[in-house]
């Protein structure tokens, strides 16, 4: 009997010992640097739907990484297949082929919501898209630390009477880049107000904004050119009809437009991006 | 990481080696094995949802494999698994895994007293609230320790066991480290007139948190702010008492576990996020504890088992920043029946790891040699009170002779589909299931066995139509000729409409979801060849489960022992 005692105590001391307490410091969040002209945009394609009972977390860590970064950060909500069906109380559905088929491009995804930051491959995660929200934002903030390799100028021209909008692009190289450089342009409308579910309920009156409504480009992106040296500029126009008001979706005045650029050389990562509103 | 695969390739095959080659010297060992297959072909069926997958898409099939390799000589055991899957939907019934490699191995000797082991190592603490090293299979859960077990016996009836290691993850291991020990014992008490035993022990697991893990977690942890903010800790300690007694008939289990305070994912906790908008889903830091007993009676025919459990705060994962299945540490037994019958078994419940209050009776008795019955009765509520589960069932069988048998019974069953599959303003789900099973046989060599099952579903007020998919009827024949071949033809039927029956241009339609089944068993191999088209439902494996996405297709499986 006395080993056994000795077993029991030894055991007891074994796990008995204090670890020195972790400080946890606030977000790191960096100053801006203004020397710098030409600042580093990152985008945050988030894969959500209507129907998908944690999206509004997502979401919300969304809107708090715009509180702190702003206009450093684009974003696109892609309702593409996976939970993105309307709920029992929708209006609209958000659902289009584009969305579809983005959603497909950036798979997979182990659920929603998930987002693609940057199309970055992030350590440790087990797919490019991270279904973890609350990484998001210290994600974001790595990709903000990166340079800015070209500028996106977005400009948009909208004609009320058509209903239609011309969408000018130009880039220009900060730094040489090799490899395919490719475009994409993604329309996206805000405030619209509809159902969405949240836990265990459907919030009737949610406010879906970021809406991926169309996208102007090939979903992989256009072709731009086979590597782009600096100072060289590039530019694509594009034309967008805005479909006739359905209610509280539709209106012109809530749509924006968004641009990235990808590299091919840096395994097809998002090195710019930027946003401008249809009106 | 490609040196670790290196390295343990190496391992492998020279433990091959180890045993083919004394095989041939000395031919004195224990050589075992096993292999099982899967292969399916993957049919698009968008109606009823098997599609939008890459294997639905463009990969067509998708298959795993395991083989697994034994060799005992002289107090020495060991053995080697070798996995492979190729585009395979286990992982993940959304998505495609290919790799293929090592899986799992081991090398153990006992000398004298001293047990040791190394490799991948499958184990548990009493019953394994607080440590549970298992696989299975269904769910490609498959997570030894990786490292070393030393188990010394102290004297005859008691030992003191101690391990350490990594938990693994399909080819690798996550980095948080594990170590945990054990003194378990066996004392008899019995007299000449009474039988009375004991099986005491008590049981520590520590998790150590790596710095790169740390990071993920104190990223996440930075932007809380206010009452959200914790400080996380690297170690984690679970501790647990448990004992078996024994006196006559009457058997009783309790176990004890409690857990240090540390960070893990609360999914119904509001965070307020850095703008003042609150949403569902934030680390949070606290204790936890389990308690659950088992108190069973069996004597002359009868048998009674009457089981209670409390569970809060004991999501034990290797990883805080890990979800769903992946990950566990541990393993919190379930209190519901295991059902094997189709629609008995649509509703299973996944054991609640932060918040659950569950109680389980179980009847039998035999009233003769032909004739016995079952009762069972669970029910499940979180601890606020609120129901997540409750089942009555009752079986009867009954045996003429040698010629047929007749089981059938009831089920009465209430489930939480809100709690267990996050699904928004749905009723708690009503179903009651009469059942029937009938074999008959023709002769020694052949028999035929029919099946039958109806679930009538209750009403969903707000959606006006029955609950989730409806009420459904299973019909299954299966005939039997002995000791090779078996069919089965099956067939699940929506046979009245639900809230979730699929649509088609708007119209909701009652579908058929019929399989086929060929069984050929020769010695130890056995295949089967399916076609399958399988509705959208939960699988469960003792109290784990997932939701599984609709099937359409072929299934090709084969096992084979040796």
């Amino acid at each position: 009997m006395k080993k056994i005692g000795y077993s029991i105590i030894t055991l007891a001391f074994l796990f008995s010992c204090e670890e020195v307490p972790i400080i946890v410091p606030d977000a790191n969040i960096q100053q801006e640097d203004t020397t710098v002209t030409i600042k580093k945009v990152v985008l945050l394609e988030e894969l959500t739907g209507a129907s998908c009972p944690n999206c509004p977390a997502g979401t919300a860590a969304l809107e708090g990484i715009f509180a702190v970064f702003e206009e450093r950060v684009v974003s696109t909500a892609i309702h593409g297949k996976f939970l993105a069906q309307p709920t029992s109380k929708s209006m609209y559905d958000f659902r289009n082929d584009d969305a579809k088929d983005l959603e497909n491009f950036l798979a997979p995804f182990l659920g929603k919501p998930a987002a693609a930051i940057d199309r970055v491959f992030f350590e440790d995660q087990t797919f490019m898209t991270v279904d973890d929200t609350g990484l998001w934002q210290s994600f974001v903030q790595k990709r903000l630390q990166e340079p800015a390799l070209l500028s996106i100028e977005l400009s948009s021209n909208y004609n009320e009477s058509e209903r239609k909008a011309n969408v000018t692009v130009n880039i220009t190289a900060v730094e040489d880049i090799l490899g395919f450089i490719k475009l994409s342009v993604i329309v996206n409308e805000n405030h619209i107000i509809d159902a969405q579910s949240d836990q265990g309920e459907i919030i009737d009156d949610y406010e879906h904004n970021h809406v991926m409504r169309e996208m102007l480009t090939s979903i992989s992106g256009d072709v731009l050119g086979e590597g782009i040296l600096i100072g060289d500029s590039i530019t694509r126009n594009f034309s967008y009809s805005v479909p006739a008001q359905n209610g509280g979706e539709w209106i012109p005045e809530n749509m924006e437009i968004i641009a990235f650029v990808t590299a091919s050389n840096m395994n097809n990562q998002v090195i710019q991006a930027t946003k401008t509103y249809l009106k | 990481m490609v040196y670790l695969r290196l390295i343990k390739a190496i391992l492998g095959l020279t433990s091959i080696l180890c045993f083919l080659i004394p095989s041939q010297v000395i031919a004195q060992g224990s050589f075992t094995g096993g292999l099982q297959t899967s292969a399916n072909f993957f049919m698009r069926d968008s109606l009823i949802g098997a599609a939008n997958i890459p294997q639905y898409d463009r990969q067509l099939i998708g298959s795993q494999t395991w083989l697994d390799l034994g060799y005992s000589i002289e107090g020495f055991d060991l053995g080697i698994r070798f996995d492979a899957f190729n585009n395979s939907n286990l992982l993940n019934p959304s998505d495609s895994y290919t790799d293929e490699g090592i899986g799992r191995w081991h090398v153990a000797k006992k000398i004298n007293k001293f047990d040791i082991r190394v490799g991948h190592i499958y184990d548990q603490i009493g019953s394994g609230i607080i440590y549970r090293a298992f696989e299975e299979r269904p769910l490609l859960i498959d997570n030894p320790l990786y490292g070393v077990r030393l188990i010394y016996d102290l004297t005859e009836n008691w030992q003191i066991k101690g391990f350490s290691g990594r938990q693994k993850v399909l080819f690798s291991e996550y980095r948080p480290t594990i170590k945990g020990a054990t003194v378990e014992g066996f004392v008899d008490l019995s007299s000449e007139n009474s039988v009375l035993t004991i099986a005491p022990g008590i049981g520590l697991v520590n998790r150590t948190i790596d710095d790169a893990t740390m990071s993920n977690i104190i990223d996440k942890v930075s932007i809380y702010i206010g009452d959200d903010r914790i400080v996380p800790v690297y170690n984690t300690y679970a501790f647990t008492v448990f004992n078996t007694m024994v006196a006559g008939p009457i058997s009783w289990f309790i176990e004890a576990s409690y857990k240090t305070a540390e960070a893990f994912f609360d999914p119904s906790a509001v965070l307020t996020n850095i703008n003042g908008v609150e949403s569902f889903g934030k680390l949070v830091k606290e204790k936890g504890s389990v308690i659950y007993t088992s108190l069973s009676y069996a004597k002359s025919g009868l048998g009674i088992t009457l089981e209670t459990k409390r569970t809060e705060n004991f999501d034990f994962r290797i990883d805080p920043n890990l979800k769903l299945i992946r990950g566990l540490v541990n393993f919190i037994p379930p209190m519901n029946r295991q059902n094997t019958y189709r629609l008995l078994a649509r509703y299973s419940p996944a054991t609640q790891l932060l918040s659950e209050q569950a109680f389980q009776a179980d009847v039998k008795y035999r009233w003769n040699k032909s004739l016995s019955t079952n009762a069972n009765f669970s029910f499940i509520t979180d601890l606020d009170g609120d129901k997540l589960f409750q089942e009555f069932f009752t079986e009867v069988y009954y045996k003429h002779h040698r010629k047929w048998t007749l089981r059938g019974g009831l089920q009465f069953l209430q489930y939480n589909q809100e709690v267990y599959e996050v699904k928004p303003e749905v009723p708690l789900v009503e179903t009651f299931v009469p059942y029937v099973d009938f074999l008959y046989k023709f002769s020694r060599k052949k028999s035929i066995r029919f099946e039958c099952q109806y679930m009538n579903i209750g009403k969903d007020e707000n959606a006006d139509s029955g609950q989730d998919y409806g009420d459904w009827v299973f019909a299954l024949v299966e005939y039997s000729v002995a000791p090779h071949w078996s069919f089965v033809v099956s067939d699940m039927y929506n046979i009245g409409e639900g809230k979730n029956s699929p649509k088609k241009d708007g119209v909701k339609k009652l579908l058929h979801y019929p399989r086929v089944d060929i069984y050929y068993t020769h010695k130890a191999n056995r295949f089967s060849l399916s076609y399958i088209k399988q509705v959208e439902g939960i699988v469960c494996t003792g109290g784990i489960c997932r939701l599984e996405p609709a099937f359409s297709g072929f299934n090709f499986s084969a096992t084979s022992s040796f």
